[in-house]
């Protein structure tokens, strides 16, 4: 008889907990499995098991204690690992799980692939994945050769996929596991105050290298207003030259938006840069390159000098607004 | 004290292309680089030598070529670096690389630092640092953006998405590096060239106790089947900034299409 097809999925309190759970349930259905098994970690690991029950999960292991630490969450995946003989062992990608994962990978000698963009398996039923690479240019397809199959999922991900209506309650287990000791302690945390939100921006005016001096952000800006739009940058302009802060940045290292109207002025058009706009309605490029890589990417551009052309740009829209 | 940083050698991702008649990627003929990441983490690493007294080793699995990224480590104010260069385990999977990272740092020995970039250029995988820390039994701290080091602990700032965690953690500890941490020194060309070879030293497997054909390097858990390019379909319509009604032209259109 073959053994049952068991997945391991680690929700943590930082995510839309229900809608991951939801989406399990789905990617558990896709991958053949047969026994969903939602863990959770932490000090409010009951009372979350709790409010998860009609998530779509066959099983939730609620495990309580202390979750700070990505070492800590990892030992507890490797025991419930042994316990349940999960043949995927999935969690959403962020900095604190890709963290776990790694972890959890080297401990069990087992592949790793993180910010999953789909996940389904072959004839064989062995779990396949797939990821962007070289900075999103192209999607790589894995086939895992051997269980457990770890993997984070990326955000994007999670939330296109729907998630199945649950037939029945899962069942709730409270695990009692041991707890790594782990020389280090968490002497404070602050919440990062972010100024702009551009994952939720309707239009974006970005800029780039193109751009000479810090000054001249003001032709931007005066474009931003005009449009009510937020403003966003490449990688160079934040990370390199420092004059936006990174929670401007777009693309791969930055954030990943999806506005209806994004304007990418003076950016060549990089590919870990795109990416992150990859799900704009319209793209518009201003770029005086004409063989900037941009255009390939942009529904609408202009080539020349965004200097001349991004002050008649404001003017133009502005004059429109009053008539 | 003793720090280790692991570098990798990268092919500089911004220039890779595709091959619009095959679909392919060029991945041939590409510059390739220290990662950017890892040159924060060696420019750190200097940074503690200065206050402390330390030494910094280098560390790095790669092909011959990054030979040239060590040495920009070292003109960067490292001391020595290790390079283990064989064909066979160029393209393992971050685990397995960690794996044998981890092995060469135990046999450097007495290490009390390890520190690694937080993700590379080219993988994005985000694995190898906190793999190494599995392998080497060590806490580790990810995406620091402030490191602060005395004889015995180090108190970190990390980055998360939403929250700025500090942490106190005993040394020996692995701690994976922000760009956010520090502007990496630019050593000129003549002290990159300047750098004696003899500070670079080459491991073998054999030298980490394993062999070509080891289970362990062998066994890999994941394999790579094919790729396709990410579809990208535009409208491509591009105006000729030097008309003058391209401008009212580009109005028209986002009219149109309701976006403005």
């Amino acid at each position: 008889m073959m053994k049952e097809r068991s997945m391991l999925l680690f929700a943590n309190e930082n995510n839309n907990m229900q809608g991951l759970v939801q989406a399990g349930s789905n990617i558990a259905h896709k991958s053949g499995i047969e026994n969903y098994v939602c863990v959770l970690v932490g000090p409010k690991a009951k009372r979350h098991a709790e409010e998860l029950k009609d998530s779509g999960a066959d099983v939730i292991v609620a495990v309580e204690g202390n979750s700070a630490f990505p070492e800590t969450i990892s030992t507890v995946l490797q025991q419930l690992t042994k316990k349940y003989q999960p043949v995927l062992i999935t969690m959403s990608s962020d900095v604190f799980n890709k963290e776990v994962a790694a972890r959890l990978a080297a401990s069990l000698d087992k592949g790793c692939i993180t910010d999953c963009i789909d996940l389904s398996t072959d004839e064989n039923a062995n779990i396949l994945a797939d990821r962007l690479i070289y900075g999103g240019i192209a999607v790589a397809s894995y086939v895992f050769d051997k269980e457990p199959a770890i993997c984070t999922l990326s955000q994007s991900f999670v939330g296109k996929i729907k998630g199945k209506t649950a037939n029945s309650e899962a069942k709730i287990i409270y695990e009692n596991v041991d707890f790594p000791n782990i020389s280090k302690d968490l002497i404070g945390s602050r919440k990062i105050e972010r100024t702009v939100d551009l994952s939720n921006s309707e239009i974006v005016v970005s800029v780039g290298r193109g751009l000479n001096k810090k000054e001249d952000m003001a032709i931007i800006e005066d474009l931003a207003k005009e449009l009510n739009a937020e403003i966003g940058c490449s990688r160079p302009l934040s990370e390199d030259f420092k004059w936006l802060p990174v929670e401007r940045q777009v693309g791969l290292t930055g954030e990943t938006i999806k506005p209806k109207l994004y304007f990418a002025i003076g950016i060549s058009g990089q590919i870990q840069h795109v990416v992150g706009a990859k799900d704009a309605k319209i793209i518009v490029a201003i770029n005086n390159n004409k063989n900037a890589p941009i255009f390939d990417v942009a529904d609408y551009g202009i080539k020349g000098d965004l200097y001349e052309i991004v002050p008649k740009l404001t003017e133009t829209i502005r004059a429109k607004k009053q008539s | 004290m003793e720090i280790v940083v692991c570098v990798k050698h990268v092919v500089d991702t911004t220039e890779v292309r595709i091959d619009r008649k095959t679909n392919e990627l060029i991945l041939r003929g590409i510059p390739t680089k220290i990662s950017d990441y890892d040159k924060h983490a060696i420019e750190e690493a200097v940074r503690i030598k200065g206050k402390l007294n330390a030494t910094v080793t280098l560390l790095s699995i790669g092909p011959k070529e990054a030979v040239k990224s060590l040495k920009e480590g070292l003109a960067m104010g490292a001391d020595k670096a290790v390079l283990i260069s064989e064909k066979e385990i160029e393209n393992l999977e971050p685990t397995k690389i960690a794996y044998l990272l981890s092995s060469a740092i135990k046999k450097l020995g007495n290490i009390s630092l390890v520190l690694c970039g937080a993700v590379s250029e080219d993988g994005y995988n985000a694995q190898v640092g906190p793999a190494i820390a599995e392998g080497l039994n060590l806490p580790h701290i990810a995406y620091a953006g402030e490191i602060k080091v005395e004889s015995n602990s180090v108190t970190v700032d990390r980055y998360l998405e939403d929250r700025i965690e500090s942490l106190k953690c005993e040394l020996p500890v692995l701690i994976t590096v922000d760009r956010r941490i520090n502007t990496p020194r630019l050593p000129t060309v003549i002290q990159v060239m300047k750098v004696s070879t003899s500070k670079i030293v080459s491991w073998n497997l054999a030298g980490l106790g394993f062999s070509r054909d080891d289970a362990v390097l062998q066994d890999a858990g994941t394999r790579m089947l094919g790729y396709r390019i990410a579809s990208m379909d535009r409208k491509n319509i591009v105006l000729e900034g030097e008309r003058s009604d391209s401008i009212d032209e580009l109005i028209n259109h986002l009219d149109n299409e309701g976006v403005v």
